[in-house]
């Protein structure tokens, strides 16, 4: 009875072309291939989300007026200098006028699967001078 | 002629199907470069614009407004045309550019850079209640 029932599994496994057992295996090894690359573009989103939300932040802690439409924003040295990234994420920030660098600050460890880099042109602003600069923003690190 | 497919094999081609229609529709980010973003370029002229001169005395001036007076005038002092190509050429290093400046129809436009061709950004700026055109042409990457 017992070999009967045996029999009777094993010609069902029997059954199953090579074709069928190939197929199947590669649509299994494509799908969870997709679902690792989703994750992975997921975690960077979320990392690329936090990073524009610390450039956002620095421009309010360090910004020092915004022309509305016109989107200028100055930069205050002193209050650029004290900024400080939040989480796992280490920045630098760069700030050239003319060729000459007039702020590099690094804050943080710049290490990590996943890097953001923005450049902005905006405004220095010194001692009642507006200077035509070009803001440098890095963030390297985790996502949150 | 009959056509005869295995249950499993069926199941295996519509695994495959969902395994394409999964590849296929998630989202992945394009890498084309298309030239110069229309933001950065906003950024430069506005940065450009609200940036200021000091002259001797102390007196502080926007280069929007320099340049507004310049156009009235129908001249623009060397110092002024050194300067604002000075802040150009950072603004837009390393692209080729021309920019050129106008208000109202009577005045002749000022224009800076010698590129010809290339892609072309419009902006509008007011300064004093007076309005100021900005033609931006950059070199295409």
């Amino acid at each position: 009875m017992a070999k009967k029932k045996m029999d009777s599994v094993l010609s069902r496994y029997r059954e199953v072309s090579p074709r069928a057992v190939l197929l199947t295996s590669l649509s299994v090894i494509v799908i969870v291939m997709a679902a690792f690359r989703y994750a992975e573009e997921r975690r960077e989103e979320v990392f690329r989300e936090a990073a524009e939300g610390e450039y956002r932040r620095f421009l309010q802690e360090a910004g020092v007026f915004s022309g509305g439409d016109v989107g200028v924003l100055a930069i205050n040295l002193t209050r650029a200098r004290e900024f400080a990234p939040t989480g796992k994420m280490g920045i630098e920030i760069r700030i050239e006028v003319y060729g000459r660098e007039e702020l590099h600050l690094k804050k943080g460890p710049l290490s990590g699967p996943y890097e953001y880099r923005r450049e902005t042109r905006l405004l220095l602003y010194d001692s009642g001078v507006y200077l035509p600069a070009i803001l440098e923003f890095r963030v390297r690190g985790e996502a949150p | 002629m009959k056509i005869t497919i295995h249950p499993m094999e069926a199941l295996a081609v519509a695994l495959a199907a969902t395994a394409l229609i999964i590849t296929v529709a998630s989202p992945h980010q394009g890498s084309e470069d298309v030239g110069p973003d229309p933001e950065q370029v906003r950024e430069g002229v506005s940065a450009l614009l609200y940036s200021t001169l000091s002259y001797p005395g102390g007196a502080t001036v926007t280069v929007g407004e320099a340049l507004l007076l310049a156009l009235k005038e129908g001249t623009v002092p060397e110092d002024l045309r050194e300067e604002v190509s000075s802040r150009l050429d950072f603004l837009f290093s390393p692209l080729k550019y021309q920019v050129i400046f106008f208000s109202g129809e009577d005045s002749q436009p000022l224009t800076f850079g010698d590129l010809e061709g290339g892609q072309q950004h419009l902006f509008r700026y007011t300064f004093s209640g007076e309005e100021l055109g900005v033609i931006v042409s950059l070199e295409v990457r």
